[in-house]
């Protein structure tokens, strides 16, 4: 990189000019470093990003040597990318001054015009009220004792604006010291050259604190910025750890059913004509199942994304909550078979706020695991009571329920309970209710049973929200 | 007439651009009982519409050229042939929108050739049937549409006048789906339009008149987000 250690680095995006590169990144932004699409303006190539270097005030295009994880950085908030990270770039390919893009240059060193004069002006204020508070003082001390307010405010300056202020503060306060308070007052000449003495002591410890509280301020920054790192670096590898569950989970559970339909398909196509027909009856009724359950996986994983993507819109409508879990059952009625599902609801309960498909998929969800996780013999509960504002949904199993400790954990992603083979799913299902509740405004959680099972209760506000979501 | 050699054979034309889906739909539909035609685009699909006079068509609504929804609104510029939308189950809002537009049934990909067949066959049997018999039957409901008499395992029951229209207006558009705007439109009027909660009211009262169980409706089912249907069982 030009100018080590000393770049500035400034991206720019085509409707807002530009905007420093550490502060943060946008989707649009890390496009355009990864040159992968068509929004780069058209000045510039692929594989190529523009910077504005301020300490020699010009634009390079800098090849982008090295994008790795540029793909995955889209997905995750950008605020939470750390550039040493994410781009690597190799020595300026070519130094231009692009037509289009003047403007922003000179926009870019306005900026730093300003922010660097925001300084200074900073250290002529504070020489102001230090002048302005010896005059005060000026009848009770001695004009070298007022000194002492002018090191005061470089102090002052030294951790506020930095180094560079800080020594301009020194050097203002001296001036203004002399002109203001050492006789001959109102002049720069001086009467007593002990003043002199006094002059050069109070610039240089000016000089010694400002350098001094500077290299303390760089290194607790350096400190919090190696913090900040380490907690991004947590936060990438916790979000690596998801990224490669859901890959797992995603080969796993779709890998499984297509072993099973290749094969079963395979078997027909190579030599059906030697099966029995019972046989052949079996491998069909596989293939089909497992088809079914890929689909059920598709879903899930559709829900997920779209779930944590914001881009479920909730329809909430009053709704009959007996049609809710009519609908509910309805879905689940093959997969159910001849289990004996009780339905219990209040008499007279009146039409709930809530999106009708969405809640149909949490129930269906909760009545499929209660399904998979007890034995075909026993019940299944469904009950809606209502309590003060809110209607109460159980779905209730006879299953081994869950141990105390992982039940805050059974709606967490990729989540699974050690269970019997059959029950195989993409730890996506009740991760999906949660999300699906909470935008309703509402609570689900499970709790173990008296006498055995789990029970899975979800909270729902009975008003209608004023915000439409 | 290009027809007379086939009369029995009912023409089927599918508008998918999915070649493997239109390859499952022929070796699953061509049979005695229907002939299949292809089309794998929207304009296409129009044209063999005009010139095939088919007597259903299955439409995808994600065709590459023009809006499944703007095919269905072109075809009832002059046909009433029955037309049945093959989405997936993501998009409710489009199939209302399909079926607002005047598509008579959906079915949600993926879907097995059971069910495609008892949507085509119902299809056809309102599209031939145009007069409905003055008494229905399904399972225990009897409706007699004569003497406005509903019956459950021979037990007379008493509807309101909603409750009755309600029922009668899915029964003469039995096994079809009825979206709440439909069915809102037909029996309180364009005024009610935006009020789906005296349906889900008036539909949950039926429910316990004519259901055995309520909560696992037989006769009238909800299609999530999308509307009503009355199943007649064979």
């Amino acid at each position: 990189m030009p100018g080590k250690g000393n770049v500035r680095v400034y991206y720019f995006c085509q409707e807002t000019g530009f905007y420093q590169g550490e502060s943060f990144l946008r989707e649009r932004d890390l496009a355009e470093v990864e040159g992968v699409t068509s929004i780069a303006p058209p000045h510039y190539g692929k594989g190529e990003v523009p910077i504005f270097d301020v300490s020699t005030q010009s634009w390079t295009l800098h090849k982008v040597q090295q994008t790795d994880g540029a793909r995955s950085w889209l997905s995750r908030d950008p605020k939470h990318i750390d550039m040493k990270h994410t781009v690597s770039l190799e020595k300026p390919s070519v130094s231009c001054y692009p037509v289009q893009n003047s403007h922003r240059k000179v926009q870019g060193i306005i900026v730093n015009f300003v922010v660097a004069a925001r300084g200074y002006i900073g250290s002529l204020l504070l020489v102001a009220v230090a002048t302005l508070v010896c005059e005060f003082i000026r009848p009770y001390l001695v004009p070298t004792n007022m000194v002492m307010v002018y090191q005061l405010v470089v102090v002052i300056a030294a951790v506020k604006l930095g180094l560079r202020p800080a020594i301009a503060t020194a050097f203002f306060g001296v001036l203004a010291f002399d002109f203001f308070f050492v006789p001959p007052r109102l002049t720069f000449s001086v009467a007593e050259k002990e003043y002199l003495v006094t002059f050069l002591g109070f610039f240089v410890v000016g000089v010694i604190i400002s350098s001094l509280v500077a290299k303390v301020r760089e290194q607790s920054l350096e400190r919090e910025r190696l913090s900040k790192q380490a907690e991004k670096a947590r936060i990438l590898q916790v979000q690596e750890n998801l990224e490669r569950a859901l890959l797992n989970s995603i080969s796993h559970d779709f890998r499984t059913p297509l072993v099973s339909i290749k094969g079963a398909l395979s078997a027909l196509k190579e030599k059906g004509d030697r099966l029995s027909s019972q046989a052949r009856q079996e491998l069909l009724e596989t293939a089909s199942d497992e088809a079914e359950r890929l689909n059920r996986f598709v879903g899930n994983l559709l829900d997920m994304t779209r779930l944590e993507a914001g881009a479920m819109r909730l329809k909430i409508e009053p709704s009959d909550v007996q049609e809710l879990i009519g609908c509910a059952l309805s879905a689940m009625e093959s997969r159910l078979g001849a289990r004996d599902v009780s339905v219990k609801l209040p008499p007279g309960l009146t039409l709930v706020p809530l999106d009708m498909v969405l809640m149909t998929q949490v129930l269906v969800n909760l009545l499929d695991n209660a399904n998979k996780y007890s034995s075909a013999a026993s019940n299944i509960e469904i009950e809606a009571t209502v309590s003060g504002d809110r209607l109460i949904l159980t779905v209730a199993d006879r299953g081994p329920g869950a141990p105390e400790s992982e039940l805050p954990h059974i709606f967490d992603k990729f989540y699974h309970v050690q269970v019997p083979e059959k029950a195989g799913g993409t730890g996506l299902g009740l991760s999906i209710c949660r999300g699906i509740v909470e935008a309703h405004a509402g609570k689900i959680m499970a709790k173990n049973r008296v006498g055995g099972g789990l029970v899975i209760e979800i909270l729902l506000p009975l008003a209608a929200r004023s915000e439409e979501l | 007439m290009k027809d007379t050699q086939a009369t029995t054979q009912h023409r089927i034309l599918v508008i998918d651009d999915e070649s493997a889906i239109r390859r499952f739909l022929h070796s699953a539909l061509s049979s005695e009982e229907f002939s299949l035609h292809e089309a794998e685009s929207g304009h296409s699909g129009l044209s063999a519409a005009a010139a095939l006079r088919p007597d259903v068509i299955l439409l995808d609504l994600g065709l590459p050229d023009i809006d499944g929804i703007e095919v269905i609104r072109r075809i009832r510029e002059w046909s009433q042939v029955p037309i049945i939308i093959l989405s997936v189950r993501e998009r409710e809002d489009d199939k209302v929108a399909a079926l607002d537009a005047g598509a008579d049934d959906y079915l949600t990909k993926p879907f097995g050739v059971g069910e495609l067949l008892a949507r085509i066959r119902a299809s056809l049997r309102r599209s031939i049937i145009q007069t409905s018999e003055p008494v229905f039957t399904s399972g225990d409901l009897m409706v007699d549409l004569n003497l406005r008499r509903v019956t459950v395992a021979d037990n007379e029951i008493q509807l309101t006048p909603m409750e009755y229209d309600l029922l009668r207006l899915l029964i003469t558009h039995a096994d079809k789906v009825l979206t709440h705007g439909q069915i809102l439109k037909q029996i309180w009027g364009v005024a009610h339009q935006e009020q789906p909660q005296v349906l889900r009211v008036t539909v949950s009262n039926l429910r316990k008149k004519i259901e055995h169980d309520p909560s696992r409706p037989r006769h009238i089912t909800t299609e999530p987000g999308v509307g009503y249907r009355l199943k007649q069982a064979e």
